[in-house]
């Protein structure tokens, strides 16, 4: 018996199905470490080539030169590039990220405490964004040119063009400051910090494990105006992406034929149309879902969101190269995870793919 | 669709009626500032203004100054104090009822460490025990204690000995718990590694819970010394934008907001429920000129750029909770110094001193502000629209530039603020006129003199005559007569606004006094 696979020319050895899984895991894990590596030497590179001097970021404005000296060698520094990156990359592999000093912390206990954060910002926007974009991108896209169709792409363009700075400080204006609905700054009342043991280092997540209801409500308090911000920025993108793709769909003649079959208006966009851009669809909102990660940094500054954008943009500003490039690493990974999951998804919802 | 719609709307209405946190707790003190420097509750490796407030806190030190007199040396963890004839031995009596949070008595041996601590480690803060002379090598010999409640001082330089007793009161004097950071020590680091993340002092509060760049919790000691604090817990809440702040402060969940741009202060400054607090440093807003521009070592073309600098405007403005308008080398408040301000915004009479420097078709130059932040963009932004009008070609090279401050070839003139934590004239004076050797290779990057290649020999031997024990009057006049030959030499480093660091509290709040020397303290905050 041959599979599909292992059909080889004739002198050349056939593999058992088992040792080609095994052989493409191999495959699949070198292609990580080798994007993962690559990414961290550019990353590293850019740094380095900075003008910039992470010395100063340290020690301050005031301090004197052995003072300079002496972090600068802490730091690495008086060895040649491909040394500093050599001893950079043996560590990556044993799981130290080094130490940051813009927080004082070993880089890996800082991404454990921004990574949460942000994940729990970006799943619900990304959920919230979803939900409403996928619907509004198909009614728009099986009306085309009728006002429904203009309502959905102003209210995209709006959540496309409005700067989430503005947006984040309009609602902390009207719904925090004047009605007193929403959380000001951070996850939650700094008065529950502590409260609930850290589990998940999800603050809503944590507190109902906790069943604290209250802590719970406190968190959402905090949560909705950063994810709905987030979320009409994706819903803007995912529901013009959709429109665009349902268009396409709808002018097929696969379509047309459903129609003279006289199948109703329903069936014929949610069982055919719809199905056949699913795939698409997936790619957009894992691409969207990825891009939340490193770009709420505007959102992440206004509601003062402990995040990893926030995390990301510090270490840049203050030259913490270790935080820069633990962020990125982290960053790549959740891209490849990301990609994993849209490769299975496309093997589920397209057979032509498995 | 009802069903569908029917959970958002329950969990909305749910969020909707629960109480929001309308105000801070009385006996809670909720501060929001920037936490970007915060990164180590270590007094040895502490230097900017935020990290220097919350180790105040939870450290003591063997005296304070009094933030409304800087002459005033007052007794902390030292009761008395007194000089030998010579005044190189300083001997200080410890009070007996102070003790750790941990609960040992502080002790002279403790003191005696943590000040050969900060040396051993050569961190940020040893820089400001070095000035004195004192090193790694001699640290054993100079700080020593004599028995449990007795502790010595043996200065290693001919210096006043007054000026390393203001030196204690700032944080580098801050005394650590010796057995307990050494229950700590890892590989010889004198407790430096977990002194990131936990405190052991004999301060008013203690360190509950931190997590960087988001919220630290200290909790007052009901067992201090000097009696336990009104407040109970203090927040400090990492808030980086300017706007969030100032919405916090207003809606009650925040009593002191301490990151609030000039707008956001002035929007503050009208309402009663408000106070607008303006702590004065040491430190100035400078136009630093690089002298190894040709035109820049003109001391006429340096003169003409006192002229050029519209500070009238600036002071209305971007600089109205920044700084206030000062133009010598002493910092208001202190011995010697002089608030006159004798440099007009003159453009005429730039344009009269620019041409008989032989610059009267003016030059291009480049101007690197601090930052692209405010006010330094704006400070560079109104040079560049004033040195227009008198022919001098402005370029603005915006971005982080501070690094290129210590770089000589790295700008042209510099637009940014200079810092002092020592409550002396010599801070200052040291740090914009001392440049004992302007060659390249000697790097004195701690030295804004240095930093321009402005060349000082006069001015230095009179700061350096400064160090010396002398008569009251005399180094009085040693002050002024500096700060005199300053001007007169046309400086490459014109101050002409002193730093002014504003805050805005609630109304509600007392006791909330800013150090001039960072070292703010909590314990003597009241609430209404």
């Amino acid at each position: 018996m041959t599979d599909d696979i292992g059909v080889t020319p004739a002198g050349l050895r056939k593999w058992s199905p088992s040792a080609l899984r095994a052989g493409r895991a191999i495959g699949v894990l070198s292609s990580i470490a080798l994007t993962l590596m690559g990414l961290l030497l550019l990353t590293f590179l850019l740094a380095r080539f900075l003008p910039a001097d992470p010395v100063y970021a340290i020690i301050g404005d005031n301090a004197d030169r052995d003072t300079y000296e002496r972090v600068y060698r802490e730091l690495g520094l008086d060895q040649p590039v491909y040394q500093q990156f050599f001893t950079y990359a043996l560590k990556v592999v044993t799981g130290d990220l080094g130490m940051s000093h813009i927080t004082g912390m070993p880089v890996v206990r800082d991404l454990l405490e921004v990574v949460p954060a942000t994940l729990e910002l970006a799943i619900v926007a990304i959920i919230l964004g979803s939900a409403a974009g996928i619907p509004l991108g198909v009614l728009a896209g099986t009306n085309q040119n009728k006002p429904i169709d203009h309502v959905v792409r102003i209210i995209g363009l709006i959540g496309y063009s409005t700067p989430a700075f503005w947006a984040g400080m309009g609602i902390l204006i009207i719904f925090y400051a004047q009605l007193g609905w929403i959380g000001g700054a951070g996850r939650q009342d700094p008065y529950f910090f502590g409260e609930v043991p850290t589990v998940t280092r999800l603050v809503t997540v944590d507190a109902l494990l906790a069943g604290r209801v209250d802590i719970f409500l406190d968190a959402l308090r905090y949560l909705v105006a950063p994810a709905l911000i987030l979320a009409y920025n994706a819903l803007a993108y995912i529901s013009r992406m959709t429109r665009s793709f349902m268009l396409e769909q709808m002018n097929q003649e696969y379509v047309v034929t459903a129609k003279a079959k006289g199948l109703s208006r329903g069936k014929v966009i949610w069982a055919h149309a719809f199905v056949n851009i699913r795939v698409q669809l997936v790619t957009i909102v894992a691409l969207t879902f990825g891009a939340m990660l490193e770009g709420a940094v505007l959102v992440e500054t206004v509601f003062a969101w402990p995040g990893l954008g926030q995390y990301l943009t510090r270490g840049l500003m203050f030259r913490d190269m270790n935080v820069v490039l633990g962020s990125v690493l982290v960053i790549g990974i959740f891209f490849i995870i990301l990609n994993m999951l849209a490769d299975f998804a496309y093997r589920q919802l397209d057979p032509r793919t498995r | 669709m009802l069903r569908t719609l029917a959970l958002p709307i329950v969990a909305a209405a749910a969020i909707a009626v629960v109480p929001v946190q309308a105000a801070t707790q009385p006996d809670a003190l909720v501060i929001g500032m920037v936490m970007d420097t915060l990164t180590t509750f270590d007094p040895a490796d502490v230097s900017a203004l935020e990290p220097s407030e919350v180790v105040a806190n939870f450290y003591d030190r063997l005296v304070e100054i009094a933030p409304a007199d800087l002459s005033q040396v007052l007794p902390s963890l030292a009761e008395s104090w007194e000089y030998d004839g010579e005044g190189r031995v300083l001997t200080f009596e410890l009070r007996s009822d102070a003790t750790f949070s941990g609960g040992d008595p502080v002790l002279a041996e403790d003191v005696a460490w943590s000040l050969q601590r900060v040396l051993k480690l050569e961190m940020v803060a040893a820089g400001e025990l070095r000035q004195w002379g004192f090193t790694a090598d001699n640290a054993e010999q100079s700080f020593v204690a004599v028995d449990e409640d007795t502790f010595q001082v043996h200065l290693p330089e001919d210096i006043a000995p007054e000026l390393f007793l203001v030196t204690l009161a700032g944080t580098v004097g801050s005394v650590l718990d010796r057995d307990e950071v050494l229950r700590h020590e890892q590989n010889g680091d004198l407790g430096r590694n977990w002194l990131i993340s936990a405190a052991a002092g004999s301060g008013p509060f203690t360190l509950t819970d931190w997590r960087p760049n988001n919220i630290l919790i200290a909790t007052r000691r009901d067992d201090y010394w000097g009696g336990a604090p009104q407040i109970r817990r203090v927040m400090l809440r990492h808030i980086p934008e300017s706007g969030s702040q100032r919405l916090q402060l207003e809606a009650g969940d925040l009593d002191v907001a301490k990151g609030l741009n000039t707008s956001d202060l002035g929007a503050l400054a009208n309402k009663d429920d408000f106070t607008i607090e303006r702590v004065q440093g040491f430190g100035f807003y400078v136009l630093a000129l690089n002298q190894e521009v040709e035109a820049l070592a003109n001391p006429l073309v340096r003169e003409a750029f006192r002229h050029m600098l519209d500070w009238p405007g600036l002071a209305g403005s971007v600089m109205q909770f920044s700084g206030i308008p000062h133009q010598n080398v002493v910092p208001q408040g202190m011995v010697g110094a002089s608030n006159a301000l004798p440099y007009d915004f003159d453009l005429e009479r730039a344009r009269e001193l620019l041409a008989e420097a032989g610059y009267a078709d003016g030059f291009s130059v480049s101007v690197y502000p601090s930052s692209a932040s405010s006010p330094f963009m704006e400070l560079a932004e109104s040079l560049q629209a004033t040195a227009a009008q008198v022919g001098v070609n402005v370029e603005i090279v915006a971005g982080n530039n501070a690094d290129r401050f210590r770089n000589r070839e790295d700008y042209q003139i510099f637009v940014g603020r200079t810092t002092s934590k020592l409550p002396d004239p010599l801070g200052t004076l040291q740090t914009h006129a001392s440049n004992p050797d302007n060659s390249d290779e000697s790097r004195n990057t701690n030295l804004n003199a240095w930093r321009v290649a402005w060349d000082t020999p006069e001015l230095t031997a009179m700061v350096d005559a400064l160090r010396k024990p002398l008569d009251p009057e005399k180094r009085q006049q040693l002050i002024i007569d500096i700060r005199e030959l300053y001007d007169a030499q046309s400086p490459a480093i014109i101050p002409f606004f002193q730093r002014v660091d504003a805050f805005a509290r609630s109304a509600n709040v007392e006791g909330y006094v800013g150090s001039p020397i960072w070292v703010t303290r909590w314990d003597t905050v009241t609430k209404q």
